[in-house]
Parts: C-alpha cells; structure tokens; sequence
C-alpha cells in the first residue's frame, strides 16, 4: 500500500515538472518571438532610414528653403543610428514623413524620376514598419497574456518575467496627423 | 447581400432560358409521378393476387421486398432521367452565368487541372482517388491567367470483419480549386487556412488581430517569414476576407507560393442543377455566381499586397 502511495505521489510530482517545464519553455518561447519583432520594427526602420541621404541629395536643390527641415532629419537619423529606441525611430520616421510632405508643396520635384522612386520606396517600407509594429503587438499582447493568467502567472512570477510595452498607436496616430496637409 | 452585376445577369439569364430549363426540370417530375402511380397500381394488384393465393403474410413480404426494389429503381430512373436536364442547365444557364461574369472565360464540363497542380497547393495529400470536372479558365485581365474546377477526393479504407472485406471512400474534399498564376516574382509563402483545432497550435502560426479573422482563419508562414503575413493581411484586407468567407458560408484556403496564388473552397457539388428546387432558384445562382468570380474577388483583394511585398 505504501508503494502504490509512493508510485502515485511519484506521477503527480513528475506531471507537475513536466507542467512547469512546459510553461518555462513556452514563456521563454514568447518572450524571444517578442524579441524578433521588436527587431524586426528596427530591420524595418533601418531599410526606410537607409533610404534618407539619397532623399536628402534629390531634394536639396529644390527644397532650398527647408534647409532647417533636411538638416533636423539628418540629425534624428544619426541619432537613431546610436540609440536604436524605437522613440528615436519614430521621430525620424516623423521627419521622413514631413519632408514627403512638404515635397507636395514644389511641382518640379514631384515630377523629378529619382524622386518618384524614391518615394514608391518609402511607401513600401512604411508598409513593412506598419506590418512589424503590428506582428509587434500581437506577439507581446500574447506573451503579456500568457504571463498573467493562471497558473503559468506563477511560473512567469518565479522567472521574473515582466509585462512588455505595446507599440503607441496614439503616438502612430499623432505622427501621421502631422504629415497631413 | 446581392450585387447588381449579378441581378443583371440573372434578370437576363431568367428572361432568355427560364421557361425552356423549367420545362425539362418539370418532364423529370412527370415521369417520375407517372412511374410512381403505376408503380403503386402494380404493387396493389400483385398484393391482391398474392394474398388470394398464398396468405397475407407471404403477400406483406413480396411486397416488402417489391417496395425495396422500386425505390432503388425510382433513384436510378431520377438519375438517368434527370440526366437530359442537368446537361442542359450546365450548357446554358451555367455557361451563360460565366460569359457574363467575363467574356474570355471558357467553360467545360469534363474538363479539370491536372492532378500536379492539387499537389503542389498542398490543401490535403492524404487522399487516394482525385476526380475533376467543370473547368473554367480565362484572363482575369492584364493577362493574368487562372484555372479553376470542382475536385473531389477520397481516402480508400479498407475494413475487414467476419462478412468480409469492406471498401469505403471517404471524401476528402470536394469543392472549388483553382490557381492563378501570379503576373510578378513572388518569393513568399502565405498560407491562409481554414481554422482549425489541431492545426491551430502549429509552430509557424501567425496570430492576427482581429479575433472574428481567428474564428475563421489560421495564417502560416515560415518563421522567418512572420512579417509578410502582416504586410499582406492589412485591416482591409482582413475585414474583405472575412465578408468574402460570410458570403460563402463554407471554408475558403489560400496558399501563396512562387509564382502562384492556390486556393480551394469547400462547397461541395457546384454547378449541379437543382432538381427539388426550381431551376433558377435566386440563391444557388447566387452562390455559383461568386464561385466563378471568387478568383478575379481574390486577386483583387491581395495583390496590391502582394506586389508591395516583393
């Protein structure tokens, strides 16, 4: 009768382990898929960020009066080079956006090849930084959720793990209102 | 909610063929009362000559077996008499609905994608005997290419017991594939499937937004790849495809893959005519009719993404 005792008291401890295991993986799982995404925003940013001396050099000659304006984006970006924060990037995303806009104001470089280029460029990665924010989003709202409920709360509480930051949309949607004529 | 398209269509298609495909759906029916009154007749006087001769018990058991044996004829007379009907309604009703929907399409009954094809979308392997029919092709526009026709499949099991051995063919699927070929370099690999329970914890899910979209749909991609799966289902192209999946009411696959878009919609037999339902019944035109312009539907949809991806 003890031996059946042992046995059975044997199983719950290793189901228990397992369990705990189990949960540990899954959380260190989620944790490093918000990782990537977060990289992923930052591959992102960097593609489009990339792309900003080239526009620099194809609207100097036109925007001559936006000197303050080119010169501020260039600094944002080399800002954002050394920081890597995604505050950073947003506000050179911000300026990026500016400059596109203030582009609308001078016909003769709305019509320049390079510019127009340039341009389809940029609008396809604003669209890759818009899918990373969200995959972003997604990814952390499932490790915050996972992290919180029980009873893998209690593991998440043991490894210390802590609830991460969504992306602002507020502060997307501020960014995007500022480049609207 | 019906398009005007597709009311023009239908208005046009009801006033040139309604009475002539009417009419053959009802000689169906006459043959099959008249067969059914004689049949009835025939069984009566058998009844009163057997229970005259052998008693009622042996009468009530030919009968029995006389009724089992009509009712398997009465299927294969509807079957065979319905045959003239349903190719007429395919010639004309279904062929006109396809030239109205877009001129270049052609459509053929027997026809169907080659076996190849199926495989390559990769929506089920597991299956042992693969039938086609209703092929439709055409230009969607710009030169861009699509194949589409009705596939069903079965899984063949065999069971063995102390009768015997049993055959059984079990259906796989049976619907809509098709696949268009795709006008620009795609190097991505999207899969957007129907949900479903096991599939569901699988690695390479993409988890969307939308709750309503995760009711419906599972996202796949490989892990690499997550990105792409949010550059192609924006929003607006999550709220479409979702209004798309209501319209059907039976589950949609897509699978993007090299040069391809695949995609397979499970709603069983299309482009039969109705027999127990008038022949021009509103809502099963309705229903065929955004089967054959789902291709063009999807294209439209996920392209744009599409090309801004690659």
């Amino acid at each position: 009768m003890e031996r059946l005792y042992l046995y059975v008291i044997g199983l719950i401890v290793f189901f228990l382990l397992s369990y705990i295991i189990a949960e540990f993986n899954s959380i260190r799982r989620l944790s490093n898929k918000v990782k990537q995404s977060k990289s992923g925003i930052d591959v992102s940013l960097t593609k489009r960020f990339d792309l900003i001396p080239n526009l620099v050099e194809c609207v100097k000659g036109y925007m001559q009066y936006e000197e303050k304006v080119l010169q501020s984006l260039t600094e944002q970006r080399q800002k954002y080079e050394a920081s890597k924060s995604i505050v950073d990037g947003e506000k050179t995303n911000k300026e990026v956006n500016q400059i596109l806009a203030l582009a609308e104001k001078y016909p003769n470089l709305k019509s320049n090849e390079q510019f127009l280029k340039l341009q389809e460029e940029l609008e396809k990665t604003e669209s890759q930084i818009a899918a990373a924010r969200r995959l972003y989003n997604s990814d952390v709202t499932m490790y915050n959720t996972k992290i919180s409920v029980f009873p893998s709360s209690i593991i998440a509480f043991l490894m210390r793990a802590k609830k991460q930051e969504l992306y602002d949309a507020e502060e997307e949607a501020k960014n995007k209102q500022n480049v609207k004529f | 909610m019906q398009n005007s398209k597709f009311t023009e269509a239908y208005n046009d298609l009801y006033a040139r063929l309604s009475n002539e495909i009417e009419k053959e759906r009802k000689k169906v029916f006459l043959k099959l009362f008249l067969i059914i009154v004689i049949g009835i007749a025939v069984a009566m006087l058998f009844f009163n000559v057997m229970s005259e001769k052998s008693g009622m018990a042996s009468a009530f058991m030919f009968m029995n077996l006389m009724l089992g044996m009509y009712f398997f004829l009465i299927i294969l007379f509807i079957v065979f008499a319905s045959r003239k009907y349903k190719k007429l309604y395919k010639k004309k009703v279904i062929t006109g609905l396809v030239e109205k929907i877009n001129e270049s399409y052609i459509y053929q009954e027997k026809g169907g994608i080659d076996r190849s094809y199926y495989n390559k979308a990769e929506f089920d392997t597991h299956y042992d005997t693969y039938r086609t029919e209703d092929l439709i092709t055409g230009n969607l526009g710009n030169n861009i290419y699509m194949n589409m026709c009705q596939v069903h499949t079965q899984k063949v099991e065999t069971t063995h017991d102390r009768n015997g051995t049993h055959v059984h063919h079990i259906t796989v699927f049976f619907g809509l594939f098709g696949y268009i070929e795709l006008p620009f370099k795609n190097s991505r690999d999207v899969s957007i499937l129907n949900n479903d329970r096991f599939r569901h914890y699988a690695k390479n899910r993409v988890e969307m937004e939308s709750a309503e979209f995760e009711k419906y749909f599972d996202v796949y991609t490989k892990s690499t790849e997550r990105i792409s799966a949010m550059e192609l289902l924006t929003p607006e192209v999550i709220e479409k495809l979702l209004k798309m999946r209501k319209e059907f009411k039976c589950p949609i696959n897509i699978r993007i893959r090299e040069d391809k878009l695949y995609f397979i919609v499970e709603a069983g037999d299309i482009f039969e005519a109705p027999l127990f339902r008038k022949s021009f019944n509103f809502d099963l035109l309705y229903k065929y009719y955004n089967l054959i312009n789902s291709p063009k539907a999807l294209y439209d949809l996920l392209s744009n993404n599409l090309k801004m991806m690659n």
